[in-house]
């Protein structure tokens, strides 16, 4: 960053300077009385969110706002507090501990509470920009001055802002507004000299206010400019320019085609959420069986009301109505084409006649799973500034589903939750700020009337977490870092600050046993990349966590990879399987690692009692594990600055995000499977909010003595020993899930199948060629006595460049078809 | 091929693309209108900075300005600039200028990819500064005193690595290029920094400027262990794809040395010497040789950008002009070169255009493929005054003889793909036809086409079944069922390209006998699209295709030459761009070379024009379509053991030659 140390310690030396003068005791007072016990005396945060350097207090409205309404587990102080009173805090939290945001008058405070705007009130600064309600508003051209300009009835220069082409909208909130006075139209506007009144309109502003606009830009004064005539707003920054009578008409045909969901428009960057986009509510018409505590625990055979189905996350369907002597007959019974492009990862989640299919860029359908008609659909307006935020696709994996509502968590890392029938937006909670570099893709999980969620973020720094929201109301329940601060247990594996930009980050549900009342949840990578970087074992990255779901405690954890410097994000499915081993009967907790290794813990206490190797390119970073289950990684596989090393599996793992299916019938966990290799060489990073944060420079590769770089597995489970192994040529990227009728059915990205191979074999005995490459959990459901299997089809995502490796390996033309689509099978017979 | 790019470039590459290029898209429009581009000008489009002093700004302040100003002057350009993000990102100059933003960047280090460079002009060194009254005067990286000293340095740099090893980070202070050239400077005259590291434009012309007085001295070693050289020669860089522009380029940095050197001495910019450069002039080409601009969307980096783009169809096409100059270049009568630029969109095909005109001289431009380009190169072409052969796109009203005078036609049209398919339908005799078209006024349009084809084609009416489609359908079940319900025996897919493979692999596991005839599509002409095919509908994919070309074609000088040349086998739009070439050549040979010359030769329909298939005189039709015949492939069942051969993989089975359709009247 830029020399913030210097300016910093002015900045400090003014604030403190300036709360003095300006703060009288009451804001102090009224803050330790009200606000201290969530955000700490100091500002620094706890149950609340950290008001020292708060960004969102850039901007009164929202500052102001949230005072006023809460939300987000914050009460509203609306009716205990008075103008005066929030205007006092706010200024002592705007002044202390560093910040040095504008004051707040009770005026502006009041503006608010009237659903205006803070920055329309202007307490001790009244300029001839200034525009009374009362009097019209004349917009003029002056052609005696080269080139001509425009001005206001007041001959004060107007001008215009670059960045509002880009949408239409005026871009410039505060505390831009401080320097640059929206010219604001508060009773009749008129055309004055030079001046088509065709040209002239107004726009509406975030706080209520009309703006007037001259051929679609919007007009303003400059604080700079004091009286008529005066220009000196010209000079102040590049993107501003003085609006002229000739300027060309703004250009609003600007549509992002290649981001179909995120639409344009949708308020200010960095501002608060605005308006949620309109939903198309349809009736609909069948009953809606509420999703109870009892209905998670112990589904009908025919349910698939979450993630894998059930809280063990096995991806086992107990319907046995299609199985290997009739699949030949299983047919499409509909398809519905959700119009986004990108990895389609999601399972179709199915509660009676309704269907919750979820698609990239944060959408949701709601279908008719008799007929695949849309009954409703959320399509998320994401703010342009999301992508950067988001690593490897913008990708989702599902819906949670409680009660009569059905939540999803999206990349802009909001949780949602609508009402199951009608689509409708119950509540909208802000889990983290996306700036940061959080985004949520996975789907998030109902335990007991909470709503559970992490968010990604491995790539740019963030500190991982798990959070609980009260399914009913959105409020936060408990949030858990999965780095451990100072002084929590763990902590000491971390250097000096580094455990504030660890990673560790969550993305894929997690699982649940009810009867030891643990959750237990994979982390990602740590951060930065180089684990030289971080001297340690960096507790939690890379693990599996085992908490309380009612108080967030961390009760115990394994830590597949110590010191992770090969980006092994542990994140994939952590499936609980109950299986007899040497005899005795074992809660285990199984996990195909992206390191390569498949692992059995005892989930108790997880306590590591196997890990075996599942893929076969050589040498695997992993070379072996020590009695107590540490894994023994060699120096020589270590990656550091300036050292390169060649180790197997690359990055993207021999497994990735979709885990692992297992049937309790066979005792096999079947496993998706890919082999490759890289080189890597560790290298510097320096953290930037929001910015990537990783730093190595790596080639993946696979080793030329493969024939095959792809595998769909069986592992026995109590003995860790393959069973049978489907090799292909193209690695499978796509997850399974496997039936009582003993088959299981997968997808793949090459040739667009999805396909059911015999549970015991491994034996192809089905496939089907979809629109396009299938990576997304296929789910099994019944409805009316019939068994469906439902998947999604989507070429995209990170994941799917695996594949496009292989095939340029083995030079293999790959012709992608992009395109998303749900899909829903049955057997001919059976309808 | 979304995919290969999201998952071969890094990861911050995928997570910028998208939202980089709905910036670099905005920005374009925000761009000021500049001058307009009339028939005798040309635009030379700059991607710049608009707030970075020395370098550039939107007043055209800097010397990167004046540089574009006097390049643009020198080769008779109108300057535009597209202004890059506020602030400007790693990847944001790359992205403007391989989506057509900008055609040139003045300042860009040698050697960087994806970029096509220009010679250096001059060589971009590093300076320590200091403040005079300051003491320490530092001259090298290994000075002790540097331990205990505060430095300023950009983040990222050579100079940033050089000093990590060899300073505590804690003295280390990063600057970003958004901070802007002179915050390194303002920091030293501060005090807030005991020293500076810039690049020799920001150290000379600030470090002279500012009030408090400054010592500079160059970096020294100039090259830190092992590799990491710390001088970068700088060059104007252009699209990969953009020869014609870059040798433009060179010739005007040539022509104005002295004159650029002279505006880096008035901006102050310390650099090491460097002497002149002394390119090529025109090397090579012939007193008088006939000049053909060949403008195409070909890939611009390692992987494609954002969308499929008809990177791999402008690829092969561009292969097939390369060759063409290569065989029949040296020709003794009308020897001709041939141009290269790369055009990723209709706007920056118009560009080059003209610029290969009015530049160059060019007297005939060809192109024609991705969305869009042909309409915009024949429009252009017409006010240009030369002809334009269109080597890609089969639209009709490509095709309109006098009514568009200067456009020509080697790619096949829709009527002749639909005539060779309506005989082909024809001999094979069904029973009734299901017809399958998307149901939109386009496919509507493309129906009534085929079924004027077919009436033309066969005597006896064949009963005829219209199955209707929605654009990119992922389930064709109930089509299948329509087609069986009908009891056809013959399906003409009048779909477009993924839709046609979609539809087919379903089509193997329904069980239909039906014959398939596909219309041949230009990405459904590609090799690559024959093996997928092949893998994914063995059985489907082996009913008749219609080509404009195919290597099963026997033997012949081209094929031979650009098996040799590319080490594969040729596409059918790389035969039509080479043919194209072909024909230009022979019409020159004929006629004046001048655009109204090679126009009026080529739009003689009495003129046979001998092709390099050995065999095949083809005659331009009244409606400047080349009736060069049609071929009837099949493509053979995969061999045991010989996968990923994409070598004969099709086998010849028939050629039409279509009669061309009748000239519609003038809109």
């Amino acid at each position: 960053m830029r020399p913030a140390r210097w300016l910093f310690t002015s900045v400090l030396a003014l604030s403190f300077m300036f709360a003095a003068a300006q703060e009288g005791p009451d804001g102090k007072g009224l803050y330790d009385a009200n606000c201290a016990v969530c955000h700490g005396a100091t500002g620094q945060g706890s149950v609340g969110p950290a008001l020292a350097g708060n960004s969102n207090l850039t901007d009164p409205d929202y500052h102001i706002r949230q005072i006023l309404r809460g939300g987000n587990s914050m009460p509203s102080f609306a009716k205990s507090l008075s103008d005066d009173d929030i205007a006092a805090i706010a200024t002592f939290e705007r002044t202390s501990w560093g910040n040095d945001f504008d004051p707040i008058t009770s005026e502006q405070v009041a503006a608010v509470r009237a659903g205006g705007s803070a920055s329309s009130v202007k307490a001790d600064d009244t300029t001839a920009a200034q525009v009374s309600a009362a009097e019209p508003v004349v917009v003029t051209a002056d052609f005696a001055v080269e080139p001509a300009r425009l001005e206001d009835g007041n001959g004060m220069t107007l001008y215009i802002f670059h960045n509002d082409s880009l949408s239409g909208t005026s871009r410039c909130a505060a505390p831009c507004t401080t320097h640059w006075t929206p010219l604001i139209a508060a009773g009749a506007i008129t055309a004055g000299d030079g001046i088509d009144a065709a040209d002239l309109g107004t726009i509406a502003r975030g706080d209520g206010t009309s703006q007037v606009t001259y051929r679609g830009w919007p007009l303003y004064l400059s604080a700079a400019d004091s009286a008529p005539g005066d220009t000196a707003g010209a000079g102040t920054s590049a993107m501003w320019d003085i609006a002229t009578p000739g300027m060309a008409v703004i250009a609003l045909s600007m549509t992002p085609t290649t981001v179909p969901a995120a639409a344009e428009g949708g308020g200010e960057a960095g501002a608060p959420a605005t308006d949620n986009p309109p939903v198309t509510p349809i009736v609909y018409q069948g009953t809606y069986e509420p999703v109870t505590n009892e209905r998670l625990l112990d589904p009908a055979p025919g349910d698939w009301l979450m993630y894998k189905r059930t809280y063990s996350l096995q991806a086992y369907s107990p319907l046995d109505q299609i199985n290997v002597d009739n699949v030949a007959d299983l047919v499409p019974v509909w398809s519905f084409g959700t119009g986004v492009s990108d990895g389609h990862e999601a399972p179709p989640i199915v509660n009676g006649g309704l269907m919750f299919a979820t698609a990239p860029f944060s959408t949701l359908f709601a279908l008719d799973v008799r007929t695949g008609d849309l009954v409703w659909q959320y399509k998320r307006e994401l703010p342009s500034d999301v992508a950067p935020e988001v690593c490897c696709g913008m990708v989702n994996r599902g819906v949670a589903l409680y009660g009569d509502k059905v939540y999803l968590a999206t990349l802009d890392a909001h949780l949602l939750a609508f009402e199951a029938t009608t689509g409708e937006l119950v509540w909208d909670t802000t889990v983290e700020d996306y700036l940061l570099g959080y985004a949520m893709t996975l789907a998030p999980l109902a335990i007991d009337g909470k709503i559970l969620v992490g968010a990604s973020g491995g790539e740019y720094g963030i500190r991982g977490f798990v959070a609980a929201y009260d399914a009913e109301t959105g409020d936060l329940l408990w949030k858990t870092h999965t780095i451990p601060g100072p002084g929590e247990p763990g902590n000491e594996t971390w250097p000096g600050d580094t455990w504030k930009t660890g990673g560790a980050s969550i993305w894929v549900t997690g699982s649940y046993d009810p009867d030891l009342n643990l959750t237990y949840w994979g982390t990602s990578n740590a951060a930065p990349w180089s684990g030289a970087l971080r001297p340690g074992d960096n507790l939690y990255t890379a693990s599996v966590v085992a908490l309380d779901p009612d108080t967030g405690e961390i009760r115990s954890h394994y830590q597949y990879v110590p010191n992770d410097t090969w980006d092994y994000d542990e994140i994939s499915d952590q499936t609980l399987v109950d299986i007899v081993r040497d005899g005795q009967p074992l809660k285990g907790l199984i996990h195909a690692a992206r390191s390569g290794n498949f692992y059995l813990l005892d989930r108790t206490n997880l306590d590591f009692v196997y890990g075996t190797p599942y893929m076969e390119a050589e040498p695997m970073t992993i070379t072996g594990f020590e009695a107590d289950g540490r894994p023994i990684i060699p120096e020589e596989h270590r990656p550091d600055i300036g050292k390169s090393v060649d180790v197997c599996p690359a990055l993207g793992g021999a497994n990735n995000w979709f885990g692992l299916a297992y049937s309790p019938d066979t005792g096999y966990a079947y496993v998706p499977t890919s082999e490759s290799c890289m080189r890597i060489e560790g290298g510097e990073a320096d953290y930037m909010a929001g910015q990537t944060y990783m730093g190595a420079n790596f080639s993946i590769y696979i080793p030329d003595d493969l024939d095959e770089a792809g595998a769909l597995q069986a592992i026995d489970v109590a003995t860790g020993e393959v069973v049978w192994k489907h090799r292909q040529q193209m690695p499978v990227r796509s997850p399974a899930m496997v039936t009582a009728g003993g088959l299981v059915f997968g997808g793949d990205i090459f040739d667009r199948e999805l396909r059911a191979y015999d549970a015991k074999t491994g034996e192809i005995v089905w496939r089907f060629k979809t629109n396009s490459g299938v990576l997304g959990v296929p789910v099994s459901f019944e409805l009316d006595g019939v068994q469906y299997i439902a998947v999604e089809a989507g070429h995209g995502a990170i994941a799917a460049g695996d594949v496009a490796l292989a095939a340029a390996t083995y030079g293999v033309p790959f012709n992608p078809v992009s395109g998303g689509a749900v899909w829903v099978f049955a057997l001919k017979s059976a309808r | 091929m979304t995919s290969l790019a999201r998952f071969l470039l890094t990861r911050s590459w995928v997570r910028r693309n998208l939202c980089v290029a709905i910036a670099a898209i905005g920005l374009l429009a925000t761009a000021a209108v500049e001058a307009q581009t009339g028939p005798v000008t040309w635009e030379l489009r700059v991607c710049a900075d608009q707030d970075n002093l020395p370098y550039s700004n939107r007043a055209g302040d800097g010397f990167e300005n004046r540089l574009a100003r006097l390049v643009a002057e020198e080769l008779g350009a109108d300057l535009t600039y597209a202004w890059m993000p506020l602030p400007r990102q790693g990847t944001d100059a790359e992205l403007m200028l391989r989506l057509g933003e900008c055609d040139v960047l003045i300042g860009a280090a040698d050697g960087q990819e994806p970029f096509l460079n220009t010679i250096d002009y001059y060589s971009n060194a590093t300076y320590f500064v200091t403040r005079s009254d300051g003491g320490a005067t530092i001259e090298s990286l290994d000075d002790p005193r540097l331990l205990g000293l505060q430095i300023g340095v950009d983040r990222g740099g050579p100079l940033d690595f050089a000093l990590r090893s060899r300073v505590p980070q804690s003295n280390l202070h990063h600057y970003l290029a958004s901070d802007g050239a002179d915050a390194i400077l303002r920091d030293v005259a501060a005090g807030r920094l005991d020293v500076g590291i810039v690049r020799g434009a920001a150290a000379g012309y600030f470090a002279e400027a500012g009030a408090t007085p400054m010592t500079v001295a160059p970096v020294t070693p100039e090259i830190d262990i092992p590799f990491l050289a710390l001088i970068q020669p700088i060059t104007m860089a252009v699209r990969r794809g953009d020869d014609e522009l870059r040798d433009l380029l060179n010739r005007a940095i040539a022509a104005r040395w002295s004159d650029i050197q002279a505006l880096l001495d008035e901006y102050r910019v310390l650099r090491p010497a460097v002497t002149a450069p002394r390119p090529a002039l025109g090397t090579g080409v012939p007193d008088g040789a006939l000049l053909v601009g060949v403008v195409l969307p070909s890939q611009t980096g390692a992987r494609p950008l954002l969308t499929e783009n008809f990177e791999q169809l402008a690829d092969a096409a561009r292969r097939g002009a390369v060759l063409a100059d290569e065989l029949l270049g040296d020709a003794a009568t009308a020897p001709l070169r041939v141009l290269l630029t790369s055009a990723p969109t209709p706007d920056v095909a118009e560009r080059a255009a003209r610029r290969l005109v009015v530049a160059d001289g060019a007297s005939a431009l060809i192109g024609g493929v991705g969305d869009g380009q042909a309409a915009r190169l024949a429009t252009t072409a017409t006010d240009l005054m030369v002809p334009f052969i269109n080597v890609g796109d089969p639209a009709p009203e490509l095709r309109q003889g006098v009514c568009r005078s200067t456009t020509f036609s080697i790619a096949p049209g829709v009527d002749d793909y639909l005539a060779a398919l309506s005989d082909s339908l024809n001999r094979a005799d069904p029973h009734a036809v299901a017809i399958v078209h998307l149901d939109t006024p386009g496919g509507q349009a493309l129906r009534e086409r085929l079924l004027l084809a077919m009436a033309r084609s066969s005597a006896s009416a064949l009963p005829v079944h219209e199955v209707a489609v929605e654009p990119g359908q992922p389930y064709y079940g109930a089509a299948f069922e329509a087609v069986r319900a009908s009891g056809s025996d013959a399906v003409v897919l009048l779909l477009t390209t993924d839709e046609q493979l979609v539809f087919l692999g379903q089509y193997e596991a329904a069980g239909i006998g039906a014959t398939i005839f596909p219309f041949p599509d230009p990405g459904t002409q590609l090799r690559q699209y024959y093996w997928t095919l092949r893998a994914d509908a063995p059985t489907t994919g082996a009913t008749p295709r219609f080509a404009a070309w195919d290597a099963a074609v026997a033997s012949t000088s081209f094929s031979a030459a650009y098996r040799s040349r590319y080490g594969q086998q040729a596409d059918a739009v790389a035969w039509v761009a080479y043919t194209a070439v072909q024909v230009v050549q022979q019409a020159a040979e004929s006629s004046r070379t001048d655009g109204i010359g090679l126009v009026r030769a080529l739009a003689r329909t009495d003129v046979d024009h001998a092709l390099d298939d050995g065999m095949t005189n083809a005659r331009m039709g009244a409606d400047h379509q080349l009736h060069a015949p049609i071929y009837t492939l099949r493509l053979t069942p995969p061999a045991a053991g010989a996968r990923f051969q994409l070598a004969d993989i099709t086998e010849l089975v028939g050629a039409f030659t279509p009669f061309g359709s009748e000239v519609e009247v003038c809109d």
